[in-house]
């Protein structure tokens, strides 16, 4: 069970965040959707407490994030950043076990439990290769198996800040549809995504954030409208959910009110 | 880019093993006199003397600063996370050596009180001031930038430079020539006290920092994600900077500027094996020891009856090693 509630979150004399109160039950997929700079990277390091929040708290089975020391953290909690900053040639299952750490597995445990992420994330044949060598999108996979490792028994929280970036469109899936078992199993996945129609696709709960503040949340049957959403990005747009099917179409040709 | 690294670390460390003795031979041989093993039997013979009062106690100083530089090179660089961090390119040996020939010339008060603990103690806290200041300063989201370290480091080195003059131009000659001998860097005129001071900050260093071997490879993945696998990240910069300082601190202050070999020898191991640090780190202890020695034995032989200045040797291999990473830098961007 996860509360959130930020009153307000300021930095560097802006308000990056306010008035937001969020409730997650111990298992399910959340995306957050929004427009650049809402404020959703923010969010989730708020929630993975990496931040300290002046006026508002985050609270993990009812006890504030920042009172749970790093180590039994990273245990409950594991999270992909935006950026990946490593620039040492390590190779791509040593960058997978990294991600073991917290676990305290063994050399062996660790090995076996990251060629199995390798290998759900389709990068068994990259095992030994050099990771600085890799493609974008396949950096990105690697990056995913990493932090899957992290997930224990004890893993309660997946946060994910764009898990998709550059991975083609097979992998997209493959993703989503891997995070969403997950989300079954006693885990709360939250991933920030850019694409509407993927989220409504894989996702049962949707946040949309604007400027800093909750415009909506709840399942397709609140969020999936044209109102809402054309309001969320300023775009014209025009959802259906046809038989459960969403679909989304921006309606390009007023675009720019011509 | 490096490759991942092919060789195995245990393939690595019994060919290092392997070489040890046949260096250690080497530069216990090497020398105007000519020694054999029963010599040293001889406990009145010159050769004994040779061996127990100058040769030994130098080679037990090349080993340990080697090991040393090797260690902290490595872990510096990983702090940094930048492979061309090296404690003398970023002016933490410079800091050190301000600190050190400060005490030389100023101290005389303080090292009659403290004895020979005055000069790493000081060279400690110099590199100190240093390494905290440059990471302080250049530290960003992707580590420490190359340009903004050796901009720091050039900036620490000119003042730590004008520093040194200053204080040689207000120094008599006894100190002038004692400071411009230590800064050329030299292990050739320590005794045995000088082997036991650094032997006493080396095993502390070592130990400790060989310890934070896969904290260091999780660090890599940068801040941030090392903190969500659970590592106290400003606990840890803490330790990695004491523990680094007090190593360079101690070299410097019996060897004066030895520059260069924690640039070159963590990269040649890395190029060997990867940049795993759990084994990178002895390995480059062990790798600089050797190193050293060798360079050692160079700077007796190479001018010889005359001796090269250690510090003279390490940066001519050292000098152009950079630079040819750099421009290979340049090419793989």
């Amino acid at each position: 069970m996860l509360n959130v509630n930020v009153q307000q979150f300021c930095r560097a004399g802006r308000c990056l965040l306010q008035d937001i109160e969020l409730q997650f039950a111990a298992s399910g997929f959340s995306v957050i959707l929004g427009p650049n700079g809402a404020g959703k990277s923010t969010l989730l390091k708020l929630i993975a407490g990496q931040d300290k929040i002046e006026q508002g708290r985050v609270r993990l089975d009812g006890t504030d994030i920042h009172a749970i020391d790093l180590s039994a953290r990273a245990c409950r909690l594991a999270m992909l950043t935006q950026e990946h900053p490593l620039n040492f040639p390590f190779s791509v299952l040593d960058v997978v076990r990294m991600g073991c750490y917290p676990l305290g597995l063994s050399d062996e445990a660790s090995a076996h439990k990251a060629q199995t992420l390798l290998k759900q994330m389709e990068l068994a044949g990259l095992a030994l290769r050099n990771y600085l060598t890799l493609s974008g999108g396949e950096k990105q996979r690697v990056q995913m198996a990493r932090v899957l490792a992290q997930l224990g028994e004890e893993s309660q929280l997946l946060l994910l800040d764009e898990p998709l970036t550059g991975m083609d469109l097979r992998h997209q899936h493959l993703t989503l549809d891997y995070l969403r078992q997950l989300a079954q199993t006693g885990l709360r996945v939250i991933a920030v995504l850019h694409d509407p129609l993927l989220a409504a696709q894989y996702a049962d709960h949707l946040i949309l954030l604007k400027q800093g503040q909750l415009k909506a949340e709840g399942d397709l049957t609140t969020v999936w409208n044209d109102a809402t959403l054309s309001d969320l990005y300023d775009l014209p747009l025009r959802v259906s959910l046809d038989a459960g099917i969403p679909r989304l179409e921006a309606l390009a040709d007023n675009l720019f009110g011509a | 880019m490096m490759p991942a690294g092919a060789l195995h670390p245990r393939t690595l460390l019994i060919v290092l093993l392997a070489a040890t003795p046949l260096v250690i031979w080497l530069a216990l041989q090497t020398g105007e006199l000519v020694m054999s093993p029963a010599d040293l039997w001889t406990p009145d013979s010159l050769a004994h003397q040779v061996f127990v009062e100058l040769r030994l106690p130098r080679l037990c100083l090349t080993l340990l600063a080697g090991a040393l530089l090797g260690v902290t090179g490595a872990a510096v660089q990983a702090m940094f996370r930048n492979p061309l961090a090296d404690p003398s390119l970023i002016g933490v040996s410079a800091g050190a050596g301000f600190a050190a020939v400060a005490m030389l010339v100023l101290g005389d008060a303080v090292v009659s009180q403290m004895g020979a603990v005055a000069l790493p103690l000081s060279a400690f806290v110099g590199g100190l001031l240093a390494t905290g200041l440059v990471f302080r300063i250049g530290r960003g989201v992707d580590g420490v930038s190359v340009t903004t370290m050796l901009l720091v480091g050039i900036a620490i080195n000119a003042i730590a430079a004008s520093g040194i003059s200053a204080l040689k131009y207000f120094s008599d000659a006894f100190t002038l020539r004692q400071v411009v001998f230590w800064l050329m860097g030299g292990l050739q005129h320590q005794g045995w006290q000088a082997v036991w001071t650094l032997m006493l900050i080396a095993l502390p260093v070592l130990v400790g920092l060989f310890s934070q071997g896969r904290i260091l490879n999780l660090l890599l993945l940068g801040e941030r994600q090392a903190a969500l696998l659970g590592v106290s990240v400003v606990r840890c910069h803490r330790i990695l900077i004491l523990l680094s300082a007090l190593g360079v601190g101690a070299v410097v202050a019996v060897g004066g500027m030895i520059g260069f070999v924690g640039l070159v020898v963590p990269h040649l191991v890395r190029l060997l094996i990867g940049p795993d640090n759990r084994y990178l780190l002895p390995l480059a202890a062990l790798l600089g020891a050797l190193f050293l020695t060798l360079a050692d034995i160079v700077a007796r032989v190479i001018i010889s009856p005359a001796e090269m200045p250690l510090g003279v040797v390490t940066a001519l291999v050292g000098g152009p090693f950079f630079l040819m990473m750099i421009v290979y830098r340049r090419r793989g961007a």
